[in-house]
C-alpha cells in the first residue's frame, strides 16, 4: 500500500492503527511505526500531521519503533504515559495527559539519536532564498517563536528544535516537524499569524503550557531538499529593549555552535571540521530584541543574499 | 521477542537474503535490545552479505559501529590518562571491554562500553587509589556502609568518576570476591599476563576467556546474558587453536578452581550460537543460563523470568557465603523499600 497524507484517513481509523498493528509515518528520511493506547494522539497526529505520507497498515522496515502508552503506576498509583523505544524509555514517566508533548518530545529525541553520524546541533533552523538561517538559542531566547513567525512569513521550516548539518556535504537537513510555542509565545504567534494553525494548550508541563504549530504543507513536502547555511542568528530576548546587534567572528559563532551541539564527542574531530566547513560562508550576528515585529524586520534586511 | 532471528543472522550472516524488510524490525529492536547491534554490524560488515542489508537498516548499523568506534577511542584516551596518573611500577591489567579493545580480540568490533575496568595488586590499592585522587578520579559517594561491604568483601573499590571528563574507572585487586565460593587467586592470572603497551597489560588469551565466562554468571544480569554469552563465543572460537579447544580451556579452569562456572557458562555460549554443547555435560546451570539468555527480554514469558531469576539467585549464592549475603541482601532490601528517593533507580549491589 502506498503512502499517503495522514489527512486522508480519519482521526477514528488513525485511532484504530494506534492501537493495532501502528501507524506508520514518514518524517524527512525516517519512518516511524508508531502506536498508543492513551486515545490522545489520533486528533492530534491528524491535525498537525495531516500532510505528512502515513500508512494504517505497516509494511517494511521502520527506523523508529515507539510506543506513547498510558499504564498505572503501580497498584494504586495514577495514570502515567511513558515514551516506549524499543522496549526501553528514554524519558521519565508523565501523566497522562501529556501525552502528546511527551510524542513530539520523543520524536525530537529518536531523530537527534538516528542522525548521530551527522552533527545535530540543539537549533532551529529555517530557509529562504536557498540559504540556511540557524537560530541556536537556549530556553527563554525566542527561538521557537522566532522560528514559527519566521516560518508563517516566507521562510521555509527546517526543524524547530534540531539543525542536522551533513557529514558528507555541510548542508543543512531538513526535519520539519510541529513547532513548539510555550506560554506567551503561544498568543504572540496567534495574535500576528492567525493562518497558523495551532493546537489546544496542554497545561502545566515541566516547561508550562504547550502549543504546537502545524508546519506549512510545502514545507513538508520539500523535506528532501537540504540547504547550505547562510546565516548563524544567536536571538536573545529582553522584555523592553529596543532591537540590537553585532557581527560575530565565524570563530566564535562556531565555538557557540559546538557547545549546543549534541554528538560533539561522538565525531570528534570530524564533526568539528564539518561544521567548520558548513558556516565557512555564513555571515554570524549576535541579536539582542524586545518584540517580535523589530526582530523580523531586521531578518527581513540582513539576511538575505548578497549577490 | 523473538530472539532466534538474530541469533541465526549472527550466525549465518548469508542468510541475510532471505530476509524481508519488516522482518529487520524485530531483529534491529531485539538487538539493540540485547547490546548486540554494534556485534551484529560487525558481523555482516565482515561479509560480502553487507551488500544485502537494506540501506534504511544499514543507517542504523553503521551509526551503531561509529559509536562504538569513537567510544573506543575515548577509552583508550582515558586509558592513556589513567596511565600517566599511577606511578610506573604499578602494572595496570586491563578487564572486559577495554581488554578486549587493547588486545585486538574478534569481539571488540562494534562492542559498546562504558566504564574502563583496571587491576592492579590488593597491596597497591593505597596508593593507586590516592594516584588517582590526584588526578580527579573522584570516589563515588558511598555510605558508610557500602563502602566498607566493598573494602571487606568485594574484589573492587567503589567506582571512580573523572569529576571533569565524567568517565568511569572500575578499580579491581581481583576478578572475583575474596570471599566467593569459586574465588580466582589473581597471582595465577597475574603470572601469565601480557603487555598491549607500556605498563598496560591483558589477560592471557585462555583467562580472558574464562574470565569472560565467569564474569557472566557472576553479573547475573539476565539482559546482559546474550551478549556475554555472544562475546563468550567469538573468544572461544578466535582463541581456540592457541588454547587447545575446550579441552585446554575446562583443564585451565580446573588449575584456577572454576571448573563448574566453566563449563557450564561454555557449554550454554555453544549451545546458543551453535546450536549444541560441546562441554562433557550439560547442567541445570547451563540450560538457566540458555534459556535466560534467549528468553531475558520476553515481555509475557514465564520460563525467561523463571530461568532469569533463578541466574540472579545463583550469581548471589555463589558471591559470598549466606552469614555474609543474606544480612546484606536484607539491609539492602530495607534500605530501596524506605529510601526517601525512591524515584531515583537504586541498585541493590551485592
Amino acid at each position: 500500500m502506498k503512502p499517503v497524507p495522514i489527512e486522508t484517513f480519519s482521526p477514528a481509523e488513525i485511532e484504530s492503527a494506534l492501537r493495532g498493528d501502528g501507524l506508520g509515518i514518514q518524517v524527512a528520511s525516517f519512518r516511524a511505526l508508531l502506536k498508543s493506547n492513551t486515545g490522545l494522539l489520533a486528533e492530534k497526529i491528524h491535525h498537525l500531521y495531516g500532510d505528512y505520507p502515513a500508512e494504517i497498515k505497516p509494511h517494511g522496515f521502520y527506523d523508529f519503533r515507539v510506543n506513547v502508552r498510558g499504564a498505572r503506576t503501580g497498584l494504586f498509583g495514577r495514570q502515567e504515559v511513558q515514551f516506549d523505544w524499543e522496549g526501553s524509555s528514554p524519558f521519565p514517566g508523565l501523566p497522562i495527559a501529556h501525552a502528546h508533548p511527551l510524542f513530539e518530545w520523543g520524536m525530537n529525541w529518536c531523530v537527534a539519536t538516528a542522525s548521530g553520524a551527522h552533527t545535530v546541533i540543539h537549533s532551529a533552523v529555517v530557509e529562504r532564498h536557498g540559504y540556511a538561517l540557524v537560530l541556536p538559542g537556549d530556553p527563554g531566547s525566542g527561538k521557537s517563536t522566532l522560528c514559527a513567525a519566521l516560518t508563517f512569513s516566507g521562510w521555509r521550516l527546517l526543524s524547530d528544535e534540531l539543525t542536522i548539518v551533513s557529514q558528507a556535504d555541510g548542508q543543512v537537513q531538513a526535519v520539519p516537524r510541529p513547532i513548539s510555542l510555550k506560554n506567551a509565545s503561544i498568543d504572540i504567534i496567534r495574535d500576528h499569524f492567525p493562518q497558523a494553525a495551532l493546537t489546544t494548550p496542554v497545561v502545566d508541563t515541566h516547561k508550562g503550557a504547550i502549543a504546537y504549530a502545524r508546519p506549512p504543507r510545502t514545507h513538508v513536502l520539500a523535506a528532501d531538499q537540504p540547504a547550505p547555511i547562510g546565516f548563524v542568528v544567536f536571538p536573545k530576548f529582553k522584555a523592553g529593549s529596543s532591537l540590537g546587534y553585532e557581527p560575530l567572528s565565524r570563530a566564535a559563532a562556531l565555538a557557540e555552535l559546538l557547545q549546543n551541539t549534541f554528538n560533539v564527542g561522538l565525531l570528534g574531530v570530524n564533526g568539528f571540521e564539518s561544521l567548520a566547513r558548513g558556516i565557512d560562508g555564513a555571515k554570524c550576528y549576535a541579536v539582542e530584541y524586545g518584540d517580535l515585529s523589530s526582530i523580523l524586520r531586521w531578518v527581513d534586511e540582513t539576511c538575505r543574499p548578497s549577490r | 521477542m523473538q530472539t532466534q532471528p538474530l541469533i541465526n543472522l549472527l550466525h549465518h550472516p548469508e542468510s541475510v537474503v532471505k530476509l524481508s524488510d519488516e522482518d529487520w524490525n524485530d531483529i534491529v529492536m531485539t538487538a539493540r535490545q540485547n547490546q548486540l547491534l554494534g556485534p551484529l554490524a560487525a558481523r555482516l560488515k565482515a561479509t560480502a552479505s553487507w551488500n544485502d542489508v537494506p540501506p534504511a537498516v544499514r543507517r542504523h548499523l553503521d551509526l551503531e559501529l561509529l559509536t562504538a568506534q569513537r567510544r573506543g577511542e575515548s577509552a583508550q584516551g582515558e586509558l592513556a590518562m589513567i596511565r600517566r596518573t599511577i606511578s610506573a611500577d604499578v602494572d595496570l591489567i586491563l578487564l572486559k571491554g577495554c581488554a578486549y579493545l587493547c588486545a585486538g580480540d574478534a569481539n571488540q568490533t562494534g562492542r559498546i562500553f562504558s566504564d574502563v575496568d583496571v587491576m592492579v595488586g590488593r597491596g597497591q590499592l593505597a596508593q593507586v587509589e590516592s594516584e588517582l585522587i590526584g588526578g580527579g578520579w573522584k570516589p563515588s559517594k558511598v555510605d558508610a556502609y557500602d563502602d566498607a561491604y566493598y573494602r571487606n568483601w568485594m574484589h573492587e573499590v567503589p567506582p571512580m568518576e573523572h569529576v571533569r571528563r565524567h568517565t568511569v574507572l572500575d578499580l579491581h585487586h581481583a576478578i572475583n570476591p575474596p570471599v566467593a565460593r569459586y574465588f580466582v587467586n589473581p597471582a595465577l592470572l597475574t603470572a601469565t599476563k601480557v603487555e598491549v603497551a607500556a605498563g598496560v597489560f591483558v589477560l592471557a588469551p585462555l583467562d580472558r576467556v574464562l574470565h569472560c565466562a565467569i564474569h557472566l554468571i557472576q553479573e547475573g544480569e539476565p539482559k546482559k546474558l546474550l551478549r556475554d554469552l555472544y562475546d563468550l563465543h567469538l573468544l572461544l572460537a578466535q582463541h581456540s587453536a592457541e588454547t587447545g579447544g575446550i579441552d585446554g580451556l575446562l583443564s585451565r579452569a580446573r588449575e584456577l578452581g572454576i571448573y563448574p562456572l566453566a563449563c557450564a557458562a561454555a557449554g550454554a555460549a555453544s549451545e546458543v550460537f551453535h546450536g549444541r554443547s560441546d562441554t562433557p555435560r550439560a547442567t541445570l546451570l547451563q540450560k538457566l543460563l540458555v534459556v535466560a539468555a534467549i528468553k531475558a527480554h520476553d515481555t509475557y514469558g514465564i520460563a525467561g523470568w523463571l530461568a532469569g531469576t533463578a541466574v540472579l539467585v545463583y550469581s548471589h549464592w555463589i558471591k559470598m557465603p549466606l552469614r555474609l549475603l543474606l544480612p546484606h541482601l536484607c539491609r539492602k532490601s530495607a534500605k530501596a523499600l524506605f529510601s526517601a528517593d525512591k524515584g531515583k533507580n537504586q541498585e541493590i549491589k551485592a
